[in-house]
């Protein structure tokens, strides 16, 4: 795959939209359902042609399903993709540990049907904001039109049989992406991350630490129908955006005069064009978004910072320029001059 | 001496090896055992040994125990019994209770769940849990009655 072929996408990012539940703390829902053909190997094998039949048959029931709603999909293939395309797909939440061979999605980014990574085929189904229960739906309408033509690969005690053992069953994986600035600036975070397991969830850090962003996704993907593990992570949730709530309140009824300095500091610093690194630039925007979320910074939408969390990483800027960057330095610059043109 | 004891209840199942010593110590009466099978029998097939190897895909069980994966469908009812143990230290259960396709639903209502709820109605009776009883009579009722109208 050629940086080219991504042209577009490094520029926005539908789901992190604040329109239609976009809210303060949940950035986007996201749900993934793992599925696996019965009668074909789940990894690669010496002699590949029955995993590539299965890729080939996977891909070809997906095209046609999305040609049956009028959806003409983007389609990425990944094969030969080197690092930094890699991480561009995992940073979008496209690709886990093993990318995938083939990725088709819709204009929204809503649904995206990763093929030949993990398993056969993982359907992901994102929504802005606090929507899960949307995406559970959007993928389980996926998953639907799909069964009648792929022979999933079922047991009646294993469920769904994933190529990860700890994802059988179910084969969700469920999660919220959080903004939590309050919480990780009182060092809460790792106490929560971990006394969430007690209540069957998993909370862990994503992309850049000094963004603050969080995901909690389900611990468990069997023994628990999926509205059991939707509502335990809804609930799971709730209690984590009281605590940031609180957390926000302590902070600003503190009266510290440096959160309100940090806050311009940040807001003028974003709007210079000089060259910054991507911790430099996801604390600074972290900062600029408390300032929002307390009243304390004002002509900047939410909406922009949520996508900036992502566009001002490097794997997203070096897509941005089509690859042409040579160095850390060039990064950098970039970097600087897309916040200072965004933020203007 | 090494004993080697399965225990399987229900979904449960658990391996123990144990020296001749700690055996005798736990009760566990070694001379019941399954005698060690003959060179003939080993030879025809006739004995079941655990398998060392996905007869599909040819994964071993300790790959599955390394790296957390299979190598096909059939990985998962040829190390079965090994599988469930690693799947509860991972979530702690092991029973699927989600959805499934559609076209295993209905069988799974009518053969598995009706089949379910009939052992647990036995267990009320048992108990003499009554209120619980015709709870799950009604419900058994209503899977055959679903059933009927499918039929």
């Amino acid at each position: 795959m050629k940086t080219g072929e991504l042209s577009g996408l490094a520029s926005h990012i539908p789901w992190l939209t604040t329109e239609h539940g976009g809210s303060r703390i949940v950035l986007s829902s996201r749900v993934r359902l793992s599925r696996n053909l019965a009668g074909y190997p789940f990894r690669p094998t010496p002699e590949a042609d029955a995993y590539s039949a299965a890729l080939a048959m996977v891909s070809a029931k997906v095209r046609r399903v999305l040609r049956e709603r009028e959806i003409t999909p983007r389609v990425l293939k990944s094969g030969g993709m080197e690092g930094t395309l890699r991480r561009f797909l995992s940073d979008r939440g496209f690709a886990g540990s093993r990318a995938p061979q083939e990725i088709l999605f819709d204009e929204q980014e809503h649904v995206a049907f990763l093929i030949g990574g993990t398993d056969h085929l993982r359907i992901t189904a994102t929504r802005p904001g606090h929507l899960l229960t949307r995406a559970y739906e959007d993928a389980r309408r996926w998953d639907s039109a799909l069964e009648g033509s792929l022979p999933f690969a079922v047991a009646m005690d294993f469920g769904y049989l994933a190529t990860r053992i700890a994802e059988a069953g179910t084969a969700m994986r469920a999660s919220l992406l959080l903004h939590l600035p309050a919480l990780s600036e009182y060092d809460q975070v790792a106490t929560l991350s971990e006394t969430a397991p007690r209540a069957g969830v998993r909370l862990v850090g994503v992309g850049n630490p000094h963004a603050a962003l969080f995901l909690v996704q389900n611990e468990q993907s069997i023994g628990m129908d999926e509205k059991t593990i939707l509502s335990k992570l809804e609930e799971s949730t709730d209690s984590l955006i009281s605590y940031e709530r609180e957390a926000r309140a302590d902070w600003l009824s503190s009266g510290d005069q440096s959160l309100v300095h940090r806050v311009e500091h940040a807001l003028a610093s974003l709007r210079r064009t000089d060259p910054k690194d991507e911790d430099e630039a996801m604390r600074l925007i972290n900062d600029v978004r408390v300032g929002v979320l307390c009243g304390l910074a004002k002509g900047v939408s939410l909406e922009t910072l949520n996508v900036l969390f992502f566009l001002a990483q490097e794997s997203h800027i070096y897509v941005e320029c089509n690859g042409e960057t040579e160095g850390e330095n060039d990064i950098k610059m970039a970097r600087g001059s897309l916040l200072a043109k965004v933020l203007k | 001496m090494t004993v080697q004891v399965y225990q399987t209840r229900g979904a449960e199942y658990h391996e123990l090896w144990l020296c001749g010593h700690c055996a005798d110590a736990i009760g566990v009466d070694a001379s019941n055992a399954e005698p060690a099978p003959t060179a003939g029998e080993l030879l025809s097939g006739l004995v079941h040994r655990p398998l060392r190897s996905c007869p599909e895909c040819g994964t071993t069980f300790r790959q599955i125990r390394r790296t957390g994966m299979v190598g096909c469908a059939e990985c998962y009812r040829a190390f079965r019994a090994r599988i469930i143990p690693l799947i509860r230290s991972a979530t702690g259960r092991v029973s699927h209770t989600g959805r499934l396709p559609e076209r295993l639903e209905s069988f799974k209502r009518i053969f598995v769940d009706r089949e379910h709820y009939r052992q647990e109605l036995d267990e009320a009776i048992e108990t003499e849990d009554y209120e619980r009883a015709a709870l799950l009579r009604d419900k058994i009722n209503q899977i055959s009655g679903t059933d009927g109208e499918n039929g």
